[in-house]
Parts: C-alpha cells; sequence; structure tokens
C-alpha cells in the first residue's frame, strides 16, 4: 500500500464530514440570524484549524487503543473505506452521520474481518461514554440555561440580544474546535496512527484535513444534513441553543482528553433535551429523536457489517 | 473588530433599534397631520383640508417607504436572532397605524362635510380628547420601542400606558358615536352619518394598531428573554 493512500483516504472522509456537519457549524447560526454566512464561516473555519492542531493529535491512540498492537495497515485501510462508504452513501441520503461511531464500526469490523485480538476494556469505556454522554450533556445544558436565564433577566432586550450574538459566536468556535479535535483527530490518528509523524509534519496534515473539512463545510453550507435534525426536532430559543452547544462543547472536549470518539449528535441531542425541559412545556418531535438515536446503533453496526464484508477484499 | 469584507462582529442591533423609533416618530407625524386635517374639516378651511389631506398622504407615503427599507434591512441582516420574525411584524404594525391614519383622512374628505350636527362632532371636546389619545397611544408606543433599550419590566409597564390611551380612546369614540346617533332623526343626513361614523372607526383604528404594535413587544420580550 502506498503511504499516502490513507492520507488521500482521510482527506476523502474529512471533506464528507465538513459537508455533513456544514449545516451544524454555519447552518443554525444562519437560520437564527445571529451571524452572516462569512462570520459563521470564519469561526467555523479557525476553530476547525485551531481544534485540529491545538487538540487533535490527542486522539491519535483512539482507535489504535482498542487493539494490542499498533493497526495494521489493512485495518486502517478497511476501517477508512467503509467510512467513506458509509458516510458518503448516507450523507447523499441527507441521513445524519455519527462520523466516530461509523468508524469506530467500521474498524471493529476490520479487526473481526482480520480475525485481530481486540481490548475489549477499552470497547467497554467507549460504550459507557457513549451511554452517559447525551445525559452528561443534557445535565451540564440544564444548569447552563437557567444561569444564563438569571444572568440575562436584567438585561435589557437589546443587552440580551447582544449576549446572544456574541454568545453563539464564541460557542460556534468552540462547537468547531472540539469537532475537530475529536472527529478530525479520530480521522487523522487512524490514517496516520500515533508516533509514525515529527509533530511538523503532523500539524501540517492536520491543518491540510481541516482545509478540506473547511471547503466541505463552505462548499455546502445550510446544505448540510447534521443541523436539520436539531432544526426539526424542537424548538430553541438562542439562549437553549447556546446553552446547549456549552454542553456539547464539554461534553466533547472531556472526551477528547481520554481519546474518546464521540460523535457530536449524541452530545447535541441530549444538550437540546436539557435546554427544552428547562422550561415546562416542550414541544419534542419524539418520532425524529426516536429515529436519531436509532441511527446510533444502526449506523454502527452497518460500518462493521460494510467492513467485514470488504476486508477479505482489500 | 474584524474588517474582513462581509465580517463584523460588532453589536448591529442598536443602529436598527433607532430606525424603529425614527419609524414610530414618522408615523406620529402622520397621526398629527391627521388631527390638523380633522381640524381643518370642522373649521370648513377647503385649502387647509385639502393641504392636510396631502400632508396625510405624503407622510404615510414615506412611512411606507421606511417601512419596506427597514423590513429589507432585518430580513437581509444578522440581527435579532430567534425574534427576528417578531421584530419584522412590529416594523409592519408601526406602518400599519400610518396606513390607518391615511384611511382616515381619505374617509374624512371623500365629500365636504357641511352639516352643523356632524360639524359640531368634528368640533367637541370628546374628539379633542379623542384625537389627543390617538397622539398619546403613539407616543407611548414609541417609549415602549426606546424601552427595548432598558429593561423587561420597563417594557412591559410602558405597554400597558399604550392600552390605556386606546381604552380612553374608545371612550371618547363611543360619547361620539352616541352624540351622532342621539341626534333627532333626520338631522344628520345618512351619507355624512355613515362617513363621520366610519371616519371615527378609522381613525381609532389608529390607536388600535398602536396597541397591536405594543403588544409584539410582549412577545419579543417573552421570547427575547428565552
Amino acid at each position: 500500500m502506498d503511504e499516502s493512500t490513507p492520507l488521500l483516504l482521510a482527506g476523502a472522509l474529512t471533506f464528507i464530514f465538513g459537508w455533513n456537519n456544514s449545516s451544524l457549524l454555519i447552518g443554525n447560526e444562519l437560520g437564527s440570524g445571529t451571524l452572516s454566512g462569512r462570520e459563521a464561516t470564519v469561526l467555523a473555519s479557525l476553530g476547525m484549524v485551531l481544534g485540529a492542531v491545538a487538540e487533535g493529535p490527542q486522539m491519535t491512540k483512539s482507535l489504535g487503543g482498542m487493539i494490542y498492537a499498533q493497526p495494521p495497515e489493512t485495518v486502517v485501510l478497511v476501517t477508512l473505506v467503509a467510512s467513506i462508504l458509509l458516510t458518503f452513501s448516507l450523507t447523499l441520503a441527507r441521513i445524519p452521520v455519527t462520523f466516530s461511531a461509523t468508524m469506530v464500526g467500521a474498524f471493529i469490523g476490520a479487526v473481526f474481518a482480520l480475525s485481530t485480538p481486540l481490548r475489549v476494556s477499552q470497547l467497554e469505556v467507549v460504550f459507557s461514554f457513549w451511554l452517559i454522554a447525551p445525559l452528561a450533556t443534557m445535565a451540564v445544558t440544564f444548569l447552563c440555561y437557567r444561569a444564563i436565564r438569571r444572568a440575562t433577566s436584567n438585561m435589557s432586550l437589546l443587552s440580551v440580544d447582544a449576549f446572544s450574538r456574541r454568545g453563539v459566536g464564541v460557542v460556534s468556535l468552540g462547537l468547531a474546535y472540539v469537532l475537530s479535535a475529536n472527529n478530525l483527530g479520530l480521522i487523522y490518528g487512524t490514517a496516520v496512527g500515533a508516533g509514525s509523524q515529527t509533530p511538523g509534519a503532523a500539524d501540517l496534515i492536520l491543518v491540510a484535513l481541516a482545509a478540506v473539512a473547511i471547503a466541505g463545510i463552505a462548499l455546502f453550507g445550510r446544505g448540510g444534513v447534521a443541523g436539520t435534525v436539531g432544526d426539526r426536532l424542537l424548538s430553541l430559543t438562542p439562549q437553549g441553543v447556546l446553552a446547549a452547544f456549552v454542553g456539547t462543547i464539554v461534553m466533547m472536549w472531556v472526551a477528547t482528553q481520554f481519546a474518546i470518539p464521540i460523535s457530536i449528535t449524541q452530545c447535541l441531542l441530549g444538550g437540546m433535551f436539557g435546554a427544552a425541559y428547562t422550561k415546562k412545556i416542550a414541544v419534542v418531535n419524539r418520532r425524529l429523536a426516536l429515529e436519531v438515536v436509532a441511527s446510533w446503533l444502526v449506523v454502527p453496526a452497518a460500518a462493521f457489517v460494510v467492513a467485514v464484508v470488504i476486508g477479505p477484499l482489500l | 473588530m474584524v474588517s474582513l469584507p462581509g465580517v463584523a462582529f460588532g453589536n448591529r442591533e442598536p443602529s436598527i433599534l433607532k430606525r424603529i423609533v425614527d419609524d414610530v416618530a414618522l408615523v406620529r407625524e402622520t397621526e398629527l397631520a391627521l388631527a390638523e386635517l380633522v381640524s381643518a374639516v370642522a373649521r370648513g378651511d377647503l385649502p387647509a383640508r385639502l393641504a392636510k389631506r396631502t400632508a396625510v398622504f405624503d407622510l404615510e407615503s414615506k412611512a411606507a417607504s421606511l417601512h419596506r427599507e427597514l423590513s429589507t434591512q432585518v430580513a437581509e441582516g444578522a440581527f435579532f436572532g430567534g425574534v427576528r420574525e417578531d421584530i419584522l411584524e412590529l416594523i409592519a404594525k408601526v406602518y400599519s397605524v400610518s396606513d390607518k391614519a391615511k384611511d382616515a383622512a381619505r374617509l374624512l374628505t371623500l365629500t365636504e362635510v357641511t352639516n352643523p350636527e356632524a360639524i359640531q362632532v368634528l368640533r367637541s371636546d370628546d374628539m379633542k380628547q379623542f384625537l389627543a389619545n390617538l397622539d398619546n397611544s403613539v407616543v407611548a408606543l414609541r417609549s415602549v420601542v426606546e424601552a427595548f433599550a432598558i429593561d423587561r419590566t420597563t417594557v412591559l409597564q410602558r405597554v400597558h400606558v399604550v392600552e390605556g390611551f386606546e381604552e380612553e380612546a374608545d371612550v371618547y369614540k363611543n360619547n361620539m358615536l352616541m352624540s351622532l346617533f342621539q341626534k333627532d332623526a333626520g338631522a344628520i343626513d345618512p351619507v355624512t352619518l355613515m362617513l363621520v361614523r366610519d371616519f371615527l372607526f378609522c381613525a381609532d383604528d389608529v390607536a388600535d394598531r398602536a396597541e397591536d404594535a405594543s403588544d409584539v413587544a410582549i412577545v419579543l420580550v417573552a421570547k427575547g428573554y428565552g
């Protein structure tokens, strides 16, 4: 296998990642009228680059930590190809993709196909975090929302609006940062592996991957997929969105510190419910919520199957 | 501040708010011109009647133009996240005050009012109080919009002030209607009776629309504070 092949595949996967998440990173700010398209793009781009370079390398041992040795090249290749196939087709079908779960499913499938021994304990940590993350995000969001409402209660309407605008700007930057650190770091870590690059080269690759993701974001803007789930799931005020994003940022950052791959939708869904239930009355699209939760199980399972099928072919 | 083209992370809402306040001021000018028109009609001053009618129409036209500009600016810009539709609603309601003043002016100038009983109604203290309350409701609406830069308690308090003036205008309108219909049968010809009655209803809509606009402020407070 050519040395550049995993990087090219990582680039392709990163582009799809940017495409799928463009709504989330730009569309919400545009749709809510809090930021202009250029402002949202500038903040998302800045966050992507900073997150990738500053904390992306922490994810290099994420999938590699699930097996006893350095992942064989075939496992890397199968993981990336299976992830690309699945995420590309789901994105085309306008279905939100849980990138980290897809990659984990594909990685386990690749490992299974090649009969490589798996560290079950590490896998258990990842799955446990996936279960806890939405609930923890919900709790953080709930507290954050209450704090925001208390802090803004005596402000003028203009000040509240300015607070929301600036807050959305900051959390947009933060969201792009943690998303890049965790998910882009995961793609980078899977393609490149731990310790095989000099720090300078690693930064260069991470910046290049962030640039590819930004291209995906900028090209598709509001046409992405992930944000549309949030739009249709429930109705939130700018302060509610702000609190949900803060909760998501906190949880994704914690996951990144432990090199645990986590999907933004897993956290954000919990955050949105946390914000919605701060008020006694919340209008929630329960069917859509169930569909999203079901996708967290179905998509990694599908990635596992695809990896098992294509494993022997590569 | 970032100086990239199209990128400015500054706070743009105060300038929009100032334009809405200016919009209300223009609407008030329209409503004041209507009051002067009533006075001209009551005096039987034909040239003044025509001049004031034109003034009302011109001011309404200016208000319509400002409404369009302001709506476009809000619709196209990144302002008032989460409450932008309500701000657009507020701007529309503010403009509708001016629109109603124009409708009332049109009604009052459809034909020359010469009937002494009708003139008496137009000259009455009730009419003066009615017009004063229409003006007060628009002035109070302006203070509601200005309160967006103060706090929500002030906004809500000022909304109640608008309601108060609207209700007071209703009282004087009813007094005048009763005066119109309590006259001896045949004292006022039916056409003049209908004209004055419709004028009163239409002019009263000025205060009603001001109240509607202030009701949007309640929605803004409810949504704006999350």
